[in-house]
């Protein structure tokens, strides 16, 4: 009982220190590092290890602070990160339903591309209000760089973890096969 | 029984979730979450302040050293690492405290009225190519923010405009984004006027110039002080390029800011 209220508080601490990255540090940061997206990553490695009850709540979390203390239309990233996990739910049951490292790397891609396809979009669908002339942003080098990047930062910090959680953790044995 | 498709999703939990998902959202346009997103604010801004400036600092020195890579390696190795932070703690410090001087010194020649503000955060815009075109101060409403005024850096020159407040923050959009369109005058025989606006995210552009306004490179561009809440006569930049061709009506001018946006830690908004 005790060590779960130990494990619990450590991920909401971690929780916490994501949220303050991702809104002050890493936006700051060169431009190609900007893509990172740590509370996705966590959400994804939360949907594999935890289920998705858990990723879901995390969801919650990082989309409530993320929304109140940036000036986008309440629910941006809330609604960004909760389709996210129910797509990836949806894959995971019906067709990355072996769980390897590719699925997962393939699991992950697909979710960086998915969540920046729907923050994007609900960002420009909110600022449809004529006060900026907001661009349709799919064909735009920018949005394209910065997919691009967010998919390449997601699947090299989701397959490092999941190698070095997978050698900590005995949840994912079966997982790696040893050559014999 | 292996729920396949969406048959997923409809289970107990997850319409709790969703409902207190809807909670959410509503308690928030409500205004019944409020309290409690003031108190995770006033809870995060120190943190939010401290890891802004370690990242603007990092970013930073990754762009002026990545040529120096190699040679600053081995002279690192020699280098003691304890007096090597210090030595960055108190530069921070003295930076800080320079720029707080030149605020004040300008203040005391200018008569503005002014709230200091702390940069907590940019936003990174991604459907276009320009970012670092807004950040985030950590004043907003209640300390006397509002949207239309001025902000500017300790040299005095104007670096954007408030667009958003809030209680307790507030966002700026810089001078060379997109949505900063400033009441502008050139400096030229003719004093001319116009609106500034930004141009991706690099420099700042003046359009619809009559072909019979004389304007030169160098030309200091500046605030005119019409219609907005904005005093006159902050700097704005430098004329770098004048587009002026024969067979249009308008001629346009190309803005070169006179300071660097991406260093902007301390600003001040500049009260009617």
């Amino acid at each position: 009982m005790l060590l779960k209220v130990f494990k619990t508080g450590l991920i909401f601490l971690l929780a916490i220190l994501i949220v303050f990255l991702q809104f002050s540090f890493i936006p700051s940061l060169p431009q190609s590092f900007q893509a990172i997206n740590l509370p996705l990553i966590l959400i994804l490695l939360s949907l594999i290890f935890s289920g998705p009850h858990s990723s879901l709540l995390l969801a919650l979390f990082f989309g409530f602070f993320l929304d109140s203390w940036h000036f986008y239309f309440f629910a941006t990233y809330l609604l960004s990160f909760v389709g996210v996990v129910l797509s990836a739910q949806l894959i995971l049951k019906n067709w990355l339903t072996d769980r390897s490292l590719f699925s997962f790397l393939a699991l992950t891609a697909i979710s960086s591309f998915s969540y920046n396809i729907i923050w994007n979009f609900l960002n420009f669908i909110f600022s449809l209000n004529g006060s900026n002339d907001s661009r349709f942003f799919l064909f735009s080098f920018g949005f394209l760089k910065q997919l691009f990047f967010s998919i390449f930062w997601s699947v090299l910090f989701c397959g490092l973890l999941f190698i070095f959680l997978s050698l900590v953790s005995h949840r994912l044995k079966p997982v790696f096969l040893k050559k014999r | 029984m292996k729920k396949k498709g969406f048959n997923f999703l409809i289970t107990r939990w997850n319409l709790g979730f969703f409902l207190f998902f809807a909670i959410l959202i509503i308690g928030h346009y409500s205004g019944i979450l409020n309290p409690l997103e003031r108190v995770f604010f006033e809870i995060g801004n120190p943190f939010n302040k401290w890891l802004y400036q370690k990242s603007h600092r990092l970013a930073s020195d990754y762009q002026e050293n990545k040529r120096d890579f190699v040679a600053d390696l081995a002279a690192c190795q020699e280098k003691n690492i304890i007096f090597a932070v210090d030595s960055a703690k108190t530069k921070e410090l003295q930076d800080e405290n320079n720029k707080l001087r030149a605020f004040i010194d300008f203040f005391s020649n200018h008569e503005y009225r002014k709230i200091y503000a702390d940069v907590l955060a940019q936003e990174v815009l991604s459907e276009t190519n320009e970012s670092r075109q807004n950040i985030i101060i950590d004043k907003g409403f209640k300390d006397g923010v509002s949207v239309g005024l001025g902000v500017i850096n300790e040299k005095g020159v104007i670096v954007g405009k408030v667009v958003e407040a809030k209680d307790r923050n507030a966002k700026i959009c810089l001078v060379t984004s997109r949505s900063c369109k400033l009441a502008a005058t050139i400096q030229n025989q003719n004093k001319t006027m116009g609106v500034s606006e930004g141009s991706l995210g690099l420099t700042t552009k003046m359009n619809f110039i009559p072909q019979t306004e004389k304007i030169s490179i160098n030309d200091l561009v500046i605030t005119s002080g019409l219609g907005e809440i904005i005093p006159r006569g902050l700097a704005i930049g430098r004329v770098s390029e004048v587009i002026n061709k024969s067979n249009e009506i308008w001629q346009s001018a190309t803005i070169e800011p006179l300071v660097d946006l991406n260093n902007l830690t301390i600003v001040a908004v500049v009260l009617p």
